[in-house]
């Protein structure tokens, strides 16, 4: 359920007072919508959870921080930025090979397109085309797939994303233009059989 | 003079915010005058239009899970902080100022803050004096209900966990070696050599690692699963590995065993932001 500016406001302030259940609330309107962008940056589920848990973790060390000069939302999304670009992996044997390649089919999140049946043949034909999609994000270098996402999922401005990432509204311009172009230069709508 | 990259550039913005372009009458003639710039329109209008037509189909039950490890994991640093602050371990009391600045001390605010904390004082000794006085009249033999026990709360670290360094250590080893399962095509021979190797390590010392963690049930209740997983990991057959790895998987993440590995490792760490 959405809250009020004057809720979160103070829950804002208990969260400073060091009340965690306050700073729960305020975390419960917002990992929904980082959960999904932390998915598509990510290609998948457990990554996406460790990158929302991460971001709401330094956001809840840092809440004392938050001066309220911007929305919660704002601030959240500078500090999901700096979250999701300093993720190190941990030493792995298997990371270099694996998780640069693009999300596997057994690890892939379950994604259906809005309106189809699951099971129809339009099911399984927006399948292929999320897959690839999904695929195609994840070859696009971090920087510029976050300020993709900002743009397409969380419809910020390019001056907002500017001012989030901390580069001019020219780079974010140009950035987005290179992404698209390359994802769409990559991008086939597979055809429907009959 | 018709610039194709900057033209793109200029539209791309307002592609992905799902404006007619073509419909503006500063971008018409350009579209209509340039095909390979028109064929970009018409191209990364479809991308993003896919795009949007991705829905994410997740039930509440795993929204559920999803938000039940959140909470924990901060009610989890919250008492991990408070702890190590109480303790003296590793923060002063400055530090925690630090965290909690509005619980910094104000030399200007000592008295006041003084007489408010002798008033609480006062009143728990009035209390304490109440509560013995109470104590001593006499007890009626009937009714008085036994008030229930709340119900457990499915949350799975309420504070700070009291594992020992070598099962934390344990539990990360435990994390990794999931996440690479959870990514192993079964057709990789040497992964899959590489994890069962791994899992009969693993359960070779699990044993030890469960009389550990006994005061803490729910970790012991995690590693009863996780041991479930590494008995069928170590004997997957080369052969059904195809079918083996794909349950093992399944069961992985229906148990939210990685998060909870995660959920249990306690971890206390200074962060700095650029913030304005």
């Amino acid at each position: 359920m959405a809250i009020s500016p004057a809720e979160e406001a103070e829950l804002v302030s208990r969260a400073q007072h060091g009340d965690a259940d306050a700073f729960c609330r305020l975390a419960t309107q917002h990992h929904r919508s980082l959960y999904v962008l932390a998915l598509k940056y990510s290609g998948n589920h457990h990554d996406a959870e460790d990158l929302m848990q991460d971001v709401m973790l330094n956001a809840y060390r840092a809440i004392h921080q938050f001066k309220g000069m911007s929305s919660f939302r704002t601030w959240l999304a500078r500090i999901m930025v700096n979250s999701f670009l300093n993720q190190r992996r941990k030493s792995d044997p298997l990371a270099p090979t694996k998780r640069q390649e693009p999300m596997e089919e057994e690890s892939e999140p379950m994604f259906y397109s809005k309106n189809s049946e699951r099971h129809s043949e339009w099911s399984v034909h927006n399948g292929l085309v999320m897959k690839q999609i999904l695929n195609l994000l994840a070859s696009v270098p971090e920087r510029q797939r976050l300020m993709f996402l900002m743009k397409h999922q969380e419809g910020m401005t390019c001056e907002e994303i500017a001012d989030t990432m901390g580069t001019s509204v020219g780079t974010v311009k140009k950035t987005l233009f290179r992404v698209v172009d390359r994802l769409r230069q990559h991008f086939a709508i597979p055809a429907v059989k009959g | 003079m018709h610039n194709c990259e900057e033209f793109r550039e200029r539209i791309t913005e307002l592609i992905i915010d799902r404006e007619e372009v073509a419909r503006k009458a500063e971008f018409q003639s350009e579209l209509l005058t340039c095909s390979s710039c028109s064929e970009f329109y018409v191209q990364s209008r479809e991308l993003i239009e896919a795009l949007d037509g991705i829905d994410l189909t997740m039930s509440d039950k795993q929204w559920n899970g999803i938000e039940q490890r959140l909470h924990a994991r901060i009610l989890n640093v919250g008492a991990n902080l408070d702890a190590n602050v109480d303790a003296g371990f590793s923060r002063s009391r400055s530090a925690r100022a630090a965290f909690w600045p509005l619980r910094r001390l104000n030399p200007a605010a000592t008295a006041t803050s003084m007489m408010q904390s002798i008033v609480p004082l006062l009143a728990t000794a009035a209390l304490l004096l109440i509560t013995i006085g109470l104590g001593r009249l006499p007890s009626p033999i009937v009714g008085l209900q036994q008030t229930a026990a709340p119900p457990a709360q499915a949350v799975y670290v309420e504070q700070s966990v009291p594992l020992d360094p070598v099962t934390v250590g344990f539990l990360e080893e435990s994390e990794l070696l999931l996440r690479n399962v959870m990514k192993m095509a079964p057709s990789d021979v040497e992964d899959l050599a590489d994890a069962k190797k791994a899992a009969s390590e693993q359960l070779a010392e699990l044993d030890q690692r469960k009389e550990a963690a006994a005061e803490v049930p729910p970790v012991v209740g995690m590693m009863e699963t996780y041991e479930t997983i590494l008995r069928d990991l170590r004997n997957v057959d080369i052969g059904s590995a195809d079918e083996d790895i794909g349950d093992i998987q399944k069961r992985i993440q229906q148990n939210g065993l990685i998060a909870n590995m995660k959920a249990f490792q306690p971890r206390i760490s200074e962060v700095s932001f650029s913030l304005r």
